[in-house]
């Protein structure tokens, strides 16, 4: 354990009354969503039927999640032991992740009884019943992974015993399962090169969504044990100096994805031959993304790992999760549909912004009720190494 | 196919010079980010 004393139990807080007024805000919208139909709250229509909620809660979501498998493939499969202080953190966010996602599908689709239909009659053709499998097996694995940390807080010496046995196993099937769904997110939008701009489509999508998974996951492991060891100071079980070291680790891998993944990106340009589009304003907007949220971050990582500076890596991982969020949105919906006359155009609700904030925020609040009790960013007294 | 834009724009083997580039450059790039590094 830290230094840090643990501070004195207050209920009103600043983020306490921020989450309390989303929570009472999309109380009504939730109701609306499932009692007057999807289109009571979105702006979407039949041109239109992806918006913000596939691209943020579910795109982007799943991508931000990737930090589980990442982290869990370093520290179990490669034995990188200097990281394992944030692999349970990691698993953890990984884990809510998905579960938000898949509130995040249910509000999208509707009628959640529809559900098992996916596994009673499986399109066994389809990218989407892969994702969909993928998703639900993962978030299983993901649990399992981190149920060790649950039966330490009950005490379960025996079941404890069980999931740390078995962690290997499902380490090695969750990177199988995201390798494939990662990329099978993007791999669904080979079915519509006449919709997505050709800047962002191409045979190689799935490569891209796959790499850029794991440069996500590591932007968001490193600037979440920022945010843990800021606010949670307390529970985190290693000091600044070493995780400025893990810092720096995850700084120097994340340059090498966003490097490797911007050169990929580039050779996708060539490749499909698409380089007369970079002069169009939305050639122009695909550069912002590419040179404002790849390479930038992917410099300032490689000045910061050079010169050993943790606060520089975290500002480039928080412009890494920008950069994916932005990313998400162009291919779900910014850059789809491009060539729609401008009155039949999208842009999302407030009510949709509202209801993503709503998962965003439980996702924080139920992590900090996990992490202030179960061992998550430290070790249990009655166990030793975490795994 | 008479002028560099042509060249860029009219066919594809503007992706193995652009293969080619990424390779070399991935060795720089590796120095500069490991050079002190290794120093130490």
């Amino acid at each position: 354990m830290s230094d840090s004393a643990v501070p004195e139990k207050k209920w009103i807080t600043p983020f306490n009354v921020f989450a309390a007024v989303v929570f009472v805000v999309s109380l009504p919208l939730i109701y609306l969503r499932w009692f007057h139909g999807i289109g009571s709250v979105t702006n979407l229509n039949q041109d239109v039927p992806w918006g913000f909620w596939i691209g943020f809660d579910v795109m982007a979501g799943v991508a931000l999640a990737a930090g589980g498998y990442v982290m869990a493939t370093a520290v179990h499969l490669f034995g990188m032991k200097e990281y394992e202080p944030v692999v349970r953190p990691a698993i953890l966010t990984g884990f809510l992740g998905y579960v938000l996602v898949i509130i995040g599908v249910g509000f999208d689709l509707g009628r959640p009884w529809n559900a098992p239909h996916m596994l009673l009659q499986p399109g066994l053709a389809s990218i989407l019943f892969l994702v969909g499998l993928h998703v639900g097996l993962y978030c299983t694995t993901q649990f399992v992974e981190i149920s060790p940390a649950l039966f330490e807080w009950l005490g379960w010496k025996k079941w404890r015993k069980i999931a740390v046995s078995i962690t290997l196993g499902a380490t090695i099937f969750g990177v199988i399962l995201s390798t494939l769904h990662q990329s099978a997110l993007g791999a669904m939008l080979l079915i519509t090169p006449t919709k997505l701009h050709p800047l962002w489509y191409s045979p190689f999508i799935g490569l891209f969504f796959f790499v850029s998974s794991i440069a996500a996951g590591l932007a968001m492991v490193t600037f979440e044990g920022m945010l843990s060891h800021k606010f949670m100071g307390y529970r985190v079980g290693i000091d600044q100096d070493r995780l400025d070291r893990i810092t720096l680790g995850l700084g120097k891998a994340t340059c090498i994805t966003l490097g490797t993944y911007f050169a990929i990106k580039l050779l996708g340009v060539a490749h499909g031959h698409t380089w007369h589009f970079l002069g169009t304003p939305m050639g122009l907007w695909f550069l912002v993304e590419m040179l404002g949220f790849v390479l930038l971050p992917c410099v300032l990582y490689l000045v910061a790992y050079r010169e050993q500076r943790p606060k520089l890596v975290r500002f480039a991982a928080f412009i890494t999760v920008m950069g994916i969020i932005l990313n998400r949105l162009n291919v779900s919906f910014i850059a789809f549909n491009w060539q729609l006359p401008h009155d039949k155009g999208y842009f999302p609700a407030w009510t949709e912004f509202w209801i993503s904030m709503l998962f965003v925020t439980a996702g924080i609040v139920i992590y900090r009720w996990i992490v202030s009790r179960m061992p998550i960013l430290d070790n249990h007294p009655d166990y030793g190494s975490i795994h | 196919m008479e002028t560099l834009l042509d060249y860029i724009f009219e066919t594809k083997k503007l992706s193995y010079i652009v293969a080619l580039i990424l390779m070399i450059g991935s060795i720089p790039f590796w120095r500069f980010l490991t050079e002190r590094e290794e120093k130490k």
